[in-house]
């Protein structure tokens, strides 16, 4: 199990997380929500050992983090945000170079790395340079490089950015049958109707702080609302979006 | 030599070796580099630099060779010249290596977050980045500036050099094979 425990990050005095503590089960789908710079991708970091922690604790089966930082992350997989790889490697290489890292044996890797390869419909690409690879393609790199080592932990922050429709699909049932299978899953996403299919629990962060952490069943009955748009607009966007809608259409045909 | 490195290399982290061969692959980032991606066009104009020194040496073997000094204290002008027209060479070179791969010298933001998320201690990716950064600045730069000298040494080899001359010629002819010799072992020791 993933727990944070008033886990706080501050910038220059400017918090960015404030006081955040849920927990993720292994078994489930913890969607992870929140209006942009509300401090999502920050707490995501923070778990990932990429920046420290102003205050709190991250646990990880009951063990800080920050114990074992090199075993912990070991256990983990993360798919992040923005697609960072070494462009002047070609696919196979680069994630030949991941599994040396994480000591995966040469045998093993190279099975792996085929096999995900052609899964994911990247074999013939496999030896082209990734600076020629489409935004899709870095992507599926980066999901076979947080997979290729059957993590615990699982770390999704917009993973389905610029994949296709097809992957897209294959990636829902992925994460589903992940968590089917026991790992840790935390779920960070903008496209809510995936979260809704994808996800039995959110945790709605706003402004740094959670505002909702339920399943997404009982929300709807607590809330009584239908959906998680719905919820989610209730709980984090302030703006009439339909009044700023209509007014940026007003501006640009003044 | 070649079993010594290779042994000791054995000692050194996997880790370590896996990211030391990768920042030696990328410690000169031509593409960053060159205006508009234009790599060949770069190469070109490193060359140029290359080819125009030794040309230069060249011309002023040609000169000696024709008309040699007729004092010793000629002699002695002469030999001075091409000891200074050396390291001044070599100067260049490890000048310009240091240019090219200045940004590489230390882990950027691209390294950071590529690697944060494995299992890589924070020091050997400092270390690995460094390492590397000096294989390549460091032993290049005396083939570098020996790539100046073949032009200049054919050119003189009528000349009747002094025995200092002969002695620093030997040893850089040593030191180049020593630092070729560790750049192919290493090529042997990294690959996994």
């Amino acid at each position: 199990m993933l727990e944070l425990r008033r886990v706080s990050k501050r910038f220059s005095s400017i918090p960015a997380v404030d006081d955040v503590s849920f927990c993720a089960r292994p078994g489930e789908v913890t969607g992870y929500l929140g209006p942009n710079g509300s401090g999502k991708s920050t707490t995501m970091k923070m778990i990932t050992g990429l920046i420290e922690m102003s205050a709190g604790q991250i646990l990880f089966q009951g063990q800080p983090i920050q114990d074992d930082l090199i075993t912990y992350k070991r256990r983990m997989g993360y798919v992040p945000e923005e697609p960072y790889l070494y462009s002047h490697l070609s696919g196979a290489e680069y994630l030949t170079m991941v599994a040396q890292l994480r000591g995966l044996p040469a045998k093993q890797s190279s099975e792996r790395i085929d096999g995900l390869l052609r899964l994911l419909t990247l074999h013939d690409d496999r030896h082209a340079s990734i600076s020629g690879y489409s935004k899709g393609m870095r992507q599926k790199i980066l999901l076979i490089a947080a997979l290729m080592h059957n993590p615990e932990l699982i770390l999704l922050d917009e993973p389905f950015s610029g994949l296709d429709v097809g992957t897209s699909l294959v990636l829902r049932s992925l994460i589903q049958e992940l968590a089917a299978r026991g790992k840790v899953v935390l779920f960070s996403s903008h496209e809510l109707d995936t979260v809704e299919r994808v996800c039995s629990h959110v945790v709605i962060l706003h402004r740094g702080k959670i505002v909702a952490d339920d399943s997404i069943e009982r929300l709807r009955s607590l809330m009584e609302l239908p959906t998680l748009e719905a919820i989610f607009s209730q709980l984090a966007v302030e703006q009439d979006t339909v009044s700023i809608a209509r007014q940026i259409a007003d501006l640009i045909h003044a | 030599m070649h079993k010594l490195i290779e042994r000791l290399a054995g000692y050194l982290p996997l880790d370590f070796r896996v990211l030391y061969r990768q920042f030696l692959l990328r410690v000169i980032d031509l593409e960053a580099l060159s205006i508009q991606a234009d790599v060949v066009r770069f190469l070109g104009q490193f060359a140029g630099v290359l080819i125009m020194i030794s040309l230069l040496s060249a011309l002023r073997a040609f000169v000696s060779t024709f008309a040699p000094p007729t004092t010793a204290a000629g002699w002695l002008n002469l030999e001075w010249g091409t000891e200074q027209s050396a390291i001044t060479t070599m100067m260049l070179v490890i000048g310009l290596l240091t240019v090219v791969s200045w940004d590489s010298t230390f882990p950027d933001r691209k390294d950071v977050m590529v690697l944060s998320p494995l299992p890589v201690a924070p020091h050997t990716i400092l270390f690995a980045k460094v390492s590397a950064s000096c294989a390549v600045r460091l032993p290049p730069a005396e083939p570098g500036a020996s790539f100046c000298e073949p032009l200049e040494a054919a050119c003189a080899g009528s000349l009747t050099r002094p025995r200092l001359s002969w002695a620093t010629l030997s040893v850089a002819g040593y030191f180049h094979m020593f630092s070729w010799s560790i750049r192919l072992s290493s090529c042997s020791w990294l690959r996994m």
